[in-house]
C-alpha cells in the first residue's frame, strides 16, 4: 500500500495531538479530554440546610486543608428581633464564577479557569502574591501559611531546618491530599504551603464520577452538584424550575433561585434556593 | 575617613543589622509570622512596595524636568534625582518580592504572563523603567551637570528622560490601577485611585528629593533657589492631592452605601485613626502646606528640610492607609464567624518580623544609595575615581 502525503500529515498530526493530550495529562491544567461542553455547578437548597457543618468537616478530610484553609464555610445570619428571630445557614464553597475576578488578576496564570467551569489553581506556577483573594468578591479563598494541627499546641508551626517543630504529624495529616489527583504530601515551604488555595469542586473525586465531598456528606442533601449545561442534570433542572417543562419535585416548584452578589457580574456556577 | 563617614556607617550598620536578621527569619519561615490573614491579604511589605514605587516615580518626573524639558532651576539635583528613582525602584520592588509566598518563582511574571492581569503588564513597566534609569545614570556618571555632555548625549539623555515620563507614569499610575481594578474592595475601586497615586508620589518624590539635596548637595545660593522651587511644587502637589483625597471622601460620605462608608469609617474613626490624623493629614498635609506656603519660613533651610521630612513620612501613612483599612472589611460579615482561626481575624498590625524586615530592606537601599553616590556624585577637578570613594561624602 503507498503512503500518500495526505497520510503521513494526518499521522503526523495524529501523534502531535497525543502527545500534547499526553503532556498536558501530566498537569492539571486545562479541560479534561472530552469535557467540553460540561459546566459543572451546584444548588444550594437553603431551606433544607440545617447548619451542621457537615459540609465544611467532610471539605477538610477529603482534602486534608490546613488550619486556617477553608474551602467550604457555612456562614451563619440571624434575622429579626426576639421573639421573631430565625437562623439561616448559607454554605459557601467557591463559586466557581463564569466570570472569575481571580483569574483576570493572577499575573502568572497559575489560577485559570477550566473548559468545565471550575477555576482551578496550578501549585507549582503560583507565586502568592494573593492578588486573586484581594479580589474575590466571596471570600473564597485561603492563603497557606504553613499551619498544621498538629504543631498546633507549639508555637503556631514554626518551620525550621527543614522540618516541622513540634510532635510527629497526625496518622491523617502525614497522607498526601488528593487535590487535582496530584497527591502531594505536605512539607515545610513546598507547594501548596505558601499557596494560595481554594474549593474545586472535589475534581479528583469527579473524575471517577463521585460527587463533591461537601455534597457527597450533607445529610440534609441540600446540595446537589451536576453539569449545568445538561438538560437532563438535577443541578439543571433545579435551576430552571421556574418553567414547568423542567419541574422535577414538587418541593422545587416555585422557588426563588438566586446567586451570590449578582451585581459584581461574576456570574457564579453555584445557586442558592430559596 | 572622617567623622561623619564613620556616623553614617555607624548608624547604617546599626539598622543592617536587625534587618538581616529578619530578612533571615523570613527566609527560613516564609509568611508564617506576618499578621496577614485571609482577610487583610497585603499588609506593610505592600505597603512600602507602594510607597517606594511613588518616591521612584516622582524623584523621576523631577528629574526628567531637568533632563528633558531644562528646568535650570533643578539642574543641580537632577543627577540625585535620578539616583533616587533608581534606589526607590529596587527598594520597592524588593519588598513586593519579600511579600510573595514563593519569591523563587517571580520568574513565571515574565515568562507566563497574563495579558488580562495588570500586575503582568506592571511587571514589564518595572523593567522598561529600570532599565531607562540605569542608562541615564551611566551617561550622567562622569558629570555634574548634563550642559556637560557632548551634543549627542545630550540629545540621547533628553530622549530618555521624555521616554522614561510615560514609563515613569505608568509604574506609578499603573500601581494605582491594580488596586483600583479590585471591585471587591470598594475603598480601592473608584477612578481617583491612580490619580491620587501619582500625586501623592510626586509629592513624596519631591520631599525625598528635598531632603536628599541637603544631605548630598551644595549649600549656596543656586541651591537655596532649588530648594525654594521644590517646596512651591510640593506646596502645589499637596493641595492638588487634599483635594482628591476630600472629593473622593465626600462622594462617599454623601452616597451613604454601607460597604463604601465602611472603609472610609475605619480610617477617620476607627483602629488606624492615628495614622489618618497624624500621620497622613498631619505630617502629610497641614505642616507641609503651612511650612512650604509661609514665604518666611521657606527661606529656612533647616524648616524646609523639616518640612519635606514630614511629607516623605506623611505619604508613608498614605499608603498604609490605602492598603490595609479597605481589607479590614471581609466580604461577608459572617465570614468573621464561620470559622475560628488566627487568620481568620480581620485584624492588621504589623508584626516584629514584618517591621524587621522593613528596616532590612531600606538599610540595604540607603547602603546602595550611599555607596552609588559616591561612585556618582560630584568628585573635585582633579581626583581619581578611587580617592573619591573614600573621601567624597566628607568634601560635599
Amino acid at each position: 500500500m503507498q503512503t500518500t502525503r495526505r497520510d503521513l500529515l494526518q499521522a503526523g498530526a495524529t501523534a502531535a495531538a497525543a502527545g500534547v493530550a499526553a503532556l498536558s495529562g501530566c498537569r492539571p491544567t486545562g479541560a479534561d479530554a472530552g469535557s467540553s461542553g460540561v459546566h459543572y455547578g451546584m444548588v444550594i437548597d437553603l431551606q433544607k440546610c440545617i447548619g451542621c457543618k457537615t459540609c465544611a468537616v467532610a471539605c477538610k478530610a477529603e482534602n486534608h486543608t490546613p488550619p486556617g484553609v477553608n474551602y467550604m464555610v457555612v456562614l451563619e445570619e440571624e434575622i429579626g428581633t426576639y421573639p421573631n428571630v430565625e437562623r439561616r445557614f448559607i454554605p459557601r464553597p467557591c463559586m466557581q464564577c463564569q466570570q472569575p475576578s481571580c483569574t483576570q488578576v493572577c499575573p502568572t496564570r497559575a489560577t485559570y479557569q477550566r473548559h468545565d467551569g471550575v477555576v482551578a489553581i496550578d501549585y507549582d506556577k503560583c507565586i502568592g502574591c494573593r492578588y486573586c483573594m484581594a479580589a474575590c468578591p466571596y471570600g473564597a479563598r485561603s492563603f497557606d501559611f504553613g499551619h498544621d494541627y498538629y504543631s498546633v499546641c507549639r508555637e503556631n508551626t514554626v518551620l525550621h531546618e527543614g522540618v516541622f517543630a513540634g510532635s510527629e504529624p497526625m496518622p491523617y495529616e502525614a497522607t498526601p491530599s488528593p487535590e487535582y489527583g496530584e497527591n502531594r504530601l505536605r512539607q515545610p515551604r513546598v507547594s501548596p504551603v505558601n499557596n494560595v488555595r481554594k474549593c474545586h469542586f472535589c475534581l479528583h473525586r469527579v473524575r471517577k464520577g463521585m460527587l463533591p465531598a461537601c455534597a457527597a456528606a450533607c445529610p440534609g442533601r441540600a446540595i446537589y452538584f451536576g453539569d449545568l449545561n445538561d438538560a437532563r442534570s438535577l443541578v439543571y433542572r433545579i435551576r430552571d424550575g421556574d418553567d414547568p417543562a423542567h419541574v422535577v419535585f414538587p418541593h422545587f416548584r416555585g422557588r426563588h433561585v438566586m446567586q451570590l452578589k449578582p451585581e459584581t457580574g461574576n456570574d457564579p456556577s453555584v445557586y442558592y434556593l430559596t | 575617613m572622617n567623622a561623619r563617614t564613620r556616623l553614617v556607617i555607624l548608624l547604617l550598620t546599626g539598622l543592617s543589622i536587625p534587618g538581616l536578621f529578619g530578612l533571615i527569619w523570613r527566609a527560613r519561615t516564609g509568611l508564617v509570622h506576618t499578621d496577614l490573614s485571609n482577610h487583610v491579604v497585603w499588609g506593610l511589605w505592600v505597603a512600602m512596595y507602594i510607597y517606594f514605587l511613588g518616591l521612584s516615580a516622582g524623584g523621576f518626573v523631577l528629574s526628567s524636568l531637568v533632563y528633558g524639558f531644562r528646568i535650570q532651576r533643578l539642574e543641580r539635583v537632577g543627577k540625585l534625582a535620578v539616583l533616587q528613582a533608581f534606589v526607590c525602584m529596587l527598594v520597592g520592588v524588593t519588598f513586593i518580592w519579600i511579600d510573595l509566598g514563593h519569591p523563587a518563582r517571580f520568574i513565571y511574571v515574565l515568562f507566563s504572563p497574563n495579558p488580562a492581569s495588570l500586575l503582568s503588564w506592571e511587571a514589564f513597566v518595572y523593567l522598561i523603567y529600570l532599565f531607562i534609569l540605569l542608562v541615564e545614570l551611566s551617561i550622567l556618571r562622569p558629570v555634574e551637570s548634563a550642559d556637560e555632555l557632548p551634543v549627542t548625549r545630550q540629545r540621547l539623555l533628553t530622549v530618555l528622560a521624555l521616554v522614561g515620563i510615560p514609563a515613569a507614569i505608568g509604574v506609578h499610575w499603573g500601581t494605582g490601577a491594580l488596586f483600583a481594578v479590585v471591585k471587591a474592595r470598594p475603598e480601592w475601586n473608584t477612578g481617583v485611585t491612580p490619580v491620587a497615586f501619582l500625586a501623592s508620589a510626586a509629592a513624596s518624590g519631591a520631599g525625598l528629593l528635598m531632603v536628599l539635596a541637603t544631605l548630598f548637595g551644595q549649600k549656596d545660593e543656586e541651591d537655596k533657589a532649588t530648594m525654594d522651587f521644590l517646596a512651591k511644587l510640593t506646596a502645589g502637589i499637596l493641595v492638588l492631592d487634599a483635594l482628591l483625597l476630600v472629593s473622593e471622601a465626600l462622594v462617599v460620605w454623601y452616597g451613604g452605601v454601607e460597604h463604601d462608608v465602611a472603609a472610609y469609617r475605619h480610617l477617620y474613626f476607627g483602629p488606624y485613626w492615628p495614622v489618618t490624623w497624624i500621620l497622613h493629614a498631619g505630617l502629610g498635609l497641614v505642616i507641609p502646606l503651612f511650612l512650604f506656603m509661609t514665604p518666611r519660613l521657606r527661606r529656612n533651610r533647616a524648616v524646609l528640610t523639616f518640612g519635606a521630612m514630614s511629607v516623605v513620612l506623611g505619604v508613608a501613612g498614605y499608603r498604609l492607609n490605602i492598603v490595609i483599612p479597605a481589607q479590614i472589611d471581609a466580604p461577608f460579615h459572617e465570614l468573621v464567624t464561620a470559622y475560628y482561626h488566627v487568620r481568620n481575624i480581620p485584624e492588621y498590625f504589623p508584626s516584629l518580623m514584618e517591621w524587621l524586615v522593613s528596616l532590612g530592606v531600606i538599610a540595604g537601599g540607603c547602603w546602595l544609595f550611599w555607596c552609588a553616590w559616591m561612585v556618582l556624585g560630584h568628585r573635585p577637578a582633579g581626583q581619581t575615581e578611587c580617592a573619591a570613594l573614600g573621601t567624597s561624602a566628607a568634601t560635599r
